[in-house]
């Protein structure tokens, strides 16, 4: 469709720009401004403002990308790892079953070792009177030594040591 | 597996992407970034760097806000990778975040502007802007400098949507189409809206007609 009247401003503009104008078909629109010579003044008149503005030039240097790229990471969450969480987790668990299965049944040998002693000692009080008795030696057991040496409870720490594989 | 795809998946290629990443490069780079991949992401963020923090030059004409807007984008990047599907391009994706992020920056000085009195916007101009190059003649300097300075008064007093969309299509070269999509507005308003741009431009820059 050739446009009867001349083109306005914002057709220029959009044709300066290589675009279409508004309810215009560009073929025809370019056809006029070659045929019409008010158009085509007010067109030089345009785009010589336009050539004319400055360039806008960011003049980056050539590390820029690198320094954005350290500060975007700098201000990206930490990524949680749970693996060495776990890990220390584990081994305290470990650590803990260990201690305690094993610990009673220090206990429970110091204290029959002990026992014997005491016995041996009680029988022999005059030849070890010089001597220090070893059972002295040996540290205090603690009050829940009879609860250790109740052989049920032996028997459930045992079980639970086979359970976790300690 | 493709040379191109292996290449990408090849750690010791990570410093050797060709400066643009075609789509496929670009959709396996993501890929290992999902998978966890950060130094990949630190890969991304290198390729489009530049180009992003210019755009939010041109569009605010000041540095620092433009560096800020940039990392903004970047981060909010990041965040979107898990749902990003790759329909467009990762660069597609920025500028778009770059351009509203300005334009909502913008907005807010603006705002402020009126509310506070401030004088801060086209009088108050970047200083790298103004610093003298030693390579460059020192009258052309002061026109160029000059120039520049007088099209960043004339583009503050457009409306930040003007502005943006002037920006995109006369100096990052887009077609009114994709900004229009970018902006999720009506080409039309986008012709519109860069008309009155150019027409308020023209009123108050008849000294830059090229000769």
């Amino acid at each position: 469709m050739i446009k009867r009247t001349c083109l306005n401003d914002q057709d220029l503009t959009l044709l300066h720009y290589d675009e279409t104008p508004i309810g215009l078909d560009p073929d025809d629109a370019r056809r006029h401004l070659a045929e019409c010579a008010a158009c085509r003044a007010r067109q030089l008149s345009l785009e010589r403002v336009l050539h004319g503005l400055p360039r806008l030039d960011p003049d980056l240097d050539p590390h820029h990308a690198t320094r954005m790229a350290a500060r975007v990471k700098d201000c990206l969450p930490r990524r949680r790892s749970f693996l060495p969480a776990m890990t220390t987790v584990m081994t305290a668990a470990i650590a803990v079953l260990v201690v305690t299965n094993w610990a009673p049944q220090r206990q429970a040998s110091h204290n029959s070792s002990a026992n014997q002693q005491a016995t041996v000692q009680q029988e022999m009080p005059q030849a070890n009177a010089q001597q220090k008795p070893q059972a002295t030696a040996q540290p205090e057991t603690p009050p829940e030594v009879d609860l250790l040496e109740n052989l049920e409870l032996l028997k459930e720490l045992d079980t639970l040591s086979e359970i976790t594989g300690v | 597996m493709s040379s191109a795809e292996a290449a990408v998946i090849d750690r010791n290629f990570a410093g050797r992407y060709a400066r643009d990443m075609d789509k496929v490069q670009e959709r396996i780079l993501l890929e290992q970034i999902r998978s966890g991949d950060e130094a990949g992401f630190e890969i991304l963020v290198k390729q489009h760097a530049d180009r992003v923090t210019g755009l939010a030059w041109r569009l605010l004409g000041h540095r620092q806000e433009a560096e800020d807007i940039a990392q903004e984008a970047f981060l909010r990047l990041h965040r979107a990778l898990p749902e990003f599907r790759g329909d467009s391009r990762v660069s597609t994706w920025l500028y778009r975040t770059v351009t509203r992020l300005a334009i909502d920056f913008m907005r807010r000085e603006r705002l402020k502007r009126r509310l506070f009195f401030s004088r801060r916007d086209e009088d108050d101009f970047d200083p790298v802007d103004l610093a003298s190059d030693p390579r460059d003649n020192p009258e052309r300097d002061l026109n160029g400098k000059q120039a520049v300075r007088r099209l960043r008064q004339a583009l503050g007093r457009l409306s930040p949507r003007q502005r943006a969309i002037f920006t995109l299509r006369h100096y990052e070269g887009m077609s009114l189409r994709e900004i229009a999509e970018l902006l999720d507005i009506e080409e039309g308003t986008v012709k519109t809206h860069l008309h009155r741009a150019v027409t308020a431009l023209r009123s108050e820059l008849t000294e830059f007609q090229e000769d």
